[in-house]
């Protein structure tokens, strides 16, 4: 059995799982457990298929599932080292959620658990195949298909106004998406000769048309361009995002939000590096790719400073991670022509980037769904002092948003750092590049700044929550263990990084258009102790060893304990600092710009809005991401009158009908002597018309 | 073959006078008999099928005392082909649901309009379309297709109006009218044929010379247009809503306007070599009509009235895809004819769906539904189906069709404006039916969704309409592939 034949059984496993999960799904205690195991049984099939596959870095495929001949289309499972890479993601996070899910969705007594894990696990499902597809045609079977599943998944409490109209948009959007690459995909497979939806038939048609019809070929990429960067979430283009995704529950939110956006820069990497070759293409779309990406790392960061709902705020913070990782891919792909090693570089940092984000948005998203199972509340202005609460994922939230502001030696540093390192200096004839990367290290503060409200609005100052509801502690293991090996996650890739980097090496070579991928050792070093980062190939051009730096950290502080020590200074005992001020003798969390004056909660909230440092940006980027009210249809009526034929047509026609008809009538006047002058009328007639044809 | 195709014919109207006759037991009887139509035409489509491309035929009848060739013009028969095999197995199987789905429906019960028990006249012109139908699809010439072609016109008449109210009447009256209009122009080209190219056969079209081949083309698709409610002969079809639920499924989704655009694909099967004029006019007509139908999505309140559109609308598919057919792209017209088929049994789901709210909330009124999701789980889960279907969203059912049709807009001059413009409608229709299913599956429960539960009749033709949306192209697409020039 080979590596793709064992995912497919690992496919096959969530499809029964979703049937076994329907059939028990009246069993709130019972389909949860059981949902999970499925899942993990699939994990256990998947995660050594793909490592498998990284490891003798050799793609497996199974033979053709089922053929469709009229369309010249077949699914076949096909695991290469990029779709590895993205299976193993996938394994892992899947049980993670599922597991989180179970004491989660308890907490939905009104809402039948039907629509929930049959769903959940189909949408897993769909994720592999969409990995796994070596067609486009299935490819966007399994991706539709799975998008269908995350919205019913968005749409779950189905009384919630707020959550259906996300749904809607979100549904719209993205299927609107799919329908342009549906026509790429079909433009594509007439263009191939002979016609074939496949990829490699795809590759030769668009290396083909790269040199004979430019235009088209840029048609091709800009409707794949939109279509996976509105899953992504890309500005503008993700308007639905930060909607949808709080929408769902928090397992399915985790989900979306660190892996399913993921999967729209798995279909770029798979258009832009797999299928273009290296030309004069890749520099026009790198500098689209990598401009998208970062004002989608601006205005989506920005946007996330000014929101008070904990889960709006890692959506918008989803959004703008994304821009870091199209930033660095799209760099990567504009130096395809000039630089291969360079290019495999900043490729390797985006994806290394992107590696890191599942880890800790995925992690953020269960801290904040944590928030609402306890408190019953996401919004940061009424949360306040959840860290004596719940302990456990406290910690995991503060590990995940350093991580994710790039704070050393976590995981997001590292892979920030590679990218300012591909961008800022990798690019030197191309100024742009040196704006964008500095851009994205000043938005790295913001990020942080954001992440400061965050976890001083959640867990920071006294608690706010009733005696009763505090002493319940920390959420159940079941939820605490997925943000616990996240966290662990996002150290060890940050201690090490070459764990993740040797796999994202071979999944990254597998696809680059270069002749020859440049070994592992000559971009990053060869040491398991950090980084050594060469852009040029030969003298290393940075360097990064978190051990050693942590070491010396340390030995640095044990000097100034020593020297505290030494100098024997008094000791001042201070409160300590609540991420907040006195103001007015009262102890506020920041300086409060808006009070509001409601009563009951008013005076509490007035002490503790969480946003008040960050007013100015509320005020400022209020209209970055407008909420787009659906288009109400009106048409000019005389327009509408063309159409409604019964009107000026069929209606006319009839009275005109029932007038002759009635005129008719009338020489029914029952006189007898009538009839007999219509008689002799009747027969002149016919002796004239007999006369005329004689003639 | 023979006496099975034979059985086929003959069970439903026998079906049909015995439904008359019975007056409590109409109902078992005539779902049995929907029940042996299905067995027989699945049988008929599986003894047929090693036959195909070519399929079976037989003729008989003759006027041998006509005059010259007139003779020995073969007037009656059957043929089983690709095309008709599709239309059969549509047919039949959605009638079967539909009359499963009227024992629960057409009862006491029904909160929309209490329906009298032991109504046979229902049945009896429920089985007689049924037959009509069968009767069309098996046509092996045009001159039997007229026939039953009119046939299925008057039961269209009789069960719109079964209700017996002004409205019903009067709709059903346009509908009759309207229809049988159109079906004068395929009298009049039935007689251009017979004089001038003394056949009824379906290629007798190219047999006959440059004008009387247009007159006679425009006056069939006048009729087709009729049939199918294309624009400017629409009108009838969202009036025809008035019917009881079941019959909007089946004649005015799945079976009768159907049979329009089944004439049309004939025609173009037969006599391949067609000068390009007509396809432009069909195009013409299906974009014109697309075009109309989408924008009267957004003004409707009543859900039948929306599916009607929505019917129309993909009814103008069915007639792009032909329309390719005629400019020689072999795919586009394989996708039309299978968008017949798709499209048939999704949209007999959704109206299904409509006539189970109906007889739970006793309105159609979009506005007024709310909520429901939580009453009627099922009929959620069907809609939800139905419109996915409906709307292409893979691996249902039209999502096929449409991808043959999008397919083979390419093969044509400027196809890629044509391909562009039937994404846009398909992301539209997608996104208005998401909405409409919202704003009725969704939100807090309003006051209409205090809800009377569902007979287990219409809870199983649900399922069973959910499943043929899964399976209608596992049948469907092996056949089109088929049907060769």
């Amino acid at each position: 059995m080979n590596a793709a034949q064992l995912v497919l059984a690992g496919w096959g496993l969530l499809i029964c799982g979703a049937a076994a999960c329907a059939v028990v799904s009246a069993r709130r205690n019972l389909v949860g457990p059981l949902a999970f195991l499925f899942v993990v049984g699939s994990s256990v099939l998947v995660l050594p298929a793909a490592l498998s596959v990284l490891v003798q870095n050799r793609a497996a495929e199974t033979g053709a599932l089922l053929a469709l001949p009229g369309v010249q289309a077949s699914l076949a499972f096909r695991v290469d080292q990029l779709s590895a890479l993205f299976l193993l993601i996938t394994a892992v996070i899947a049980p993670l959620a599922t597991l989180y899910s179970i004491p989660y969705m308890l907490k939905y007594r009104n809402q039948g658990l039907l629509r929930y894990y049959p769903l959940f696990l189909l949408f897993f499902a769909g994720l592999i195949g969409v990995v796994c597809a070596a067609d486009w045609l299935f490819f966007l079977v399994f991706w539709e298909f799975m998008t269908v599943c995350s919205y019913f998944l968005v749409i779950f409490t189905k009384e919630d106004r707020t959550a259906a109209r996300a749904g809607l948009k979100y549904i719209v959007m993205t299927h609107g998406a799919t329908a342009l690459m549906l026509i790429a995909a079909i433009v594509t497979w007439k263009t191939a000769q002979p016609h074939s939806f496949s990829f490699e038939a795809a590759k030769a048609t668009m290396a083909q048309l790269a040199a004979t019809r430019p235009v088209l070929l840029h048609v091709l990429l800009a409707l794949w361009f939109v279509g996976f960067a509105t899953k992504a979430g890309v500005l503008p283009l993700g308007d639905w995002l930060p909607d949808a995704y709080p929408a769902a529950p928090s397992g399915a939110a985790a989900v979306f939000g660190g892996m399913m956006s993921k999967f729209g820069i798995y279909g770029l990497l798979r258009v832009f590096l797999d299928m273009v070759p290296a030309c004069e293409f890749s520099t026009v779309w790198g500098i689209v790719i990598a401009v998208a990406g970062a004002s989608s790392i601006f205005l989506g960061t920005l946007s996330a400073l000014a929101q008070d709902d904990s889960k709006r705020l890692m959506s918008f913070h989803v959004i703008g991670q994304i821009g870091y990782m199209l930033l660095a891919i799209g760099a990567g792909i504009y130096l395809l022509p000039v630089n291969g090693a360079l290019a495999a570089l900043a490729i390797m940092a985006g994806v290394f980037h992107l590696v890191n984000n599942v880890c800790y948005k995925t992690l953020l998203f269960f801290t904040a769904g944590s928030l609402s199972f306890r408190a019953g509340e996401t919004n940061l202005n009424r949360l306040s002092g959840m860290w004596t609460v719940m302990p456990v994922t406290g910690v995991a939230a503060l590990i995940g948003s350093l991580s994710i502001a790039g704070v050393p030696p976590f995981n997001g540093f590292a892979s920030k750092w590679m990218i300012y390192h591909a961008t800022i200096l990798g690019v030197p004839g191309m100024p742009l590049f040196l704006l964008l990367g500095i851009l994205a290290l000043f938005v790295s503060l913001v990020t942080l700044a954001s992440f400061l409200k965050f976890l001083g609005g959640a867990f920071m100052g006294p608690t706010a929550l009733r005696e009763e509801e505090a002493e319940k502690g920390d959420v159940p293991f079941a939820m605490q263990f997925p943000q616990m090996f996240l966290a662990a996650l996002c150290i060890a890739f940050g201690l090490v990084p070459m764990l993740a980097l040797a796999g994202i090496h071979r999944a990254v070579g597998a696809v680059l258009p270069v002749q020859s991928v440049p070994s592992l050792s000559s971009l990053v070093g060869n040491s398991w102790a950090g980084l050594q980062l060469s852009a040029f190939g030969g003298e290393a051009t940075g360097v990064w060893y978190p051990v050693v730096v942590l070491g010396a950290l340390a030995v640095g502080m044990a000097f100034a304990y020593w020297v505290f020590r030494l100098g024997a200074a008094p000791r001042r005992a201070v409160d300590m600092w609540q991420c907040g001020a006195l103001v007015d003798g009262a102890l506020a969390r920041y300086l409060v710009v808006e009070p509001k004056h409601e009563p009951a909660t008013a005076q509490f909230e007035a002490r503790f809005q969480a946003h008040g440092l960050y007013s100015c940006f509320k005020v400022a980027f209020r209209s970055v991401y407008p909420s787009v009210p659906l288009p109400h249809a009106g048409y000019p009526t005389r327009f509408m009158k063309i159409f409604d034929v019964d009107a000026w047509l069929f209606g006319p026609l009839v009275r005109l009908g029932n007038r002759l008809t009635g005129a008719l009538s009338r020489t029914h006047s029952g006189v007898p002597q009538m009839y007999l002058i219509w008689q002799l009328v009747g027969l002149v007639a016919v002796v004239v018309l007999l006369a005329v044809w004689a003639n | 073959m023979d006496p099975v195709v034979m059985t086929l014919l003959v069970v439903p109207f026998a079906g049909a006078l015995l439904c008359g006759v019975l007056s409590r037991g109409a109902k078992a009887a005539a779902a049995l008999v929907a029940l042996v139509v299905m067995a027989l035409a699945i049988i008929t489509v599986w003894q047929a099928w090693p036959l195909f491309p070519d399929g079976w035929n037989t003729t008989f009848g003759q006027l041998s005392w006509m005059p010259g060739g007139l003779g020995s013009i073969q007037l009656f028969g059957a043929l089983v082909d690709p095309l008709s095999s599709l239309m059969l197995l549509l047919v039949t199987v959605v009638g079967f649901v539909v009359v499963l789905y009227s024992t629960g429906y057409l009862t006491s019960r029904n909160v929309e309009h209490a329906y009298r028990e032991g109504d046979n006249r229902y049945y009896f012109w429920l089985l007689f379309f049924l037959g009509s139908m069968v009767g069309v699809a098996v046509s092996p010439n045009l001159l039997q297709m007229f026939l039953f072609w009119e046939m299925t016109t008057i039961c269209s008449w009789a069960l719109i109006s079964h209700t017996h109210t002004g409205v019903a009447q009067r709709a059903g009256f346009k509908a009759l009218v309207i229809t049988h209009i159109g079906g004068l122009g395929f009298l009049v080209a039935l007689a251009f044929l017979l004089v001038f190219a003394q056949s009824f056969e379906f290629t007798a079209l190219g047999k006959l010379g440059g004008g009387m081949k247009t007159a006679a083309f425009l006056l069939l698709l006048a009729a087709a247009w009729a049939k199918s409610a294309q624009v400017p002969f629409h009108t009838w079809l969202p009036d025809a809503m008035e019917a009881p639920t079941p019959i909007s499924a089946y004649l005015h989704a799945a079976a009768m306007v159907k049979a329009g655009v089944f004439l049309v694909a004939r025609l173009i099967q037969a006599s391949w070599e067609m000068p390009s004029l007509f396809g432009a006019v069909l195009l013409a007509g299906a974009l014109v009509t697309i075009l109309m139908a989408v924008i009267n999505y957004f003004r409707q309140d009543d859900l039948k009235r929306l599916l009607a559109y929505s019917t129309i609308a993909h009814l103008g598919y069915v007639m792009v895809g032909c329309a390719l057919g005629v400019y020689g792209s072999w795919m586009g017209f394989q996708g039309g004819v299978l968008h017949i088929l798709c499209h048939g049994v999704a949209k007999g789901t959704l109206f299904l769906c409509a006539g189970a709210l109906a007889y739970g909330a006793g309105t159609r009124s979009i506005s007024k539904l709310q909520g429901m999701g939580r009453r009627m789980p099922l009929v959620g889960a069907a809609f939800m189906v139905g419109a996915l279907a409906v709307t292409g969203i893979p691996p249902l059912a039209t999502f096929w069709s449409k991808l043959y049709i999008f397919a083979g807009a390419l093969d044509v001059r400027a196809g890629g404006v044509l391909l562009a413009v039937l994404a846009v409608e398909s992301v539209v229709a997608f996104s208005w039916f998401i909405y409409v299913g919202h704003r009725i599956f969704l939100g807090e429960p309003s006051e209409e969704a205090e809800t009377t539960p569902l007979p287990a009749a219409m809870s199983v033709s649900l399922v069973i309409g959910m499943l043929l949306c899964v399976l209608a192209p596992v049948v469907g697409v092996p056949l089109v592939r088929m049907i060769l020039p």
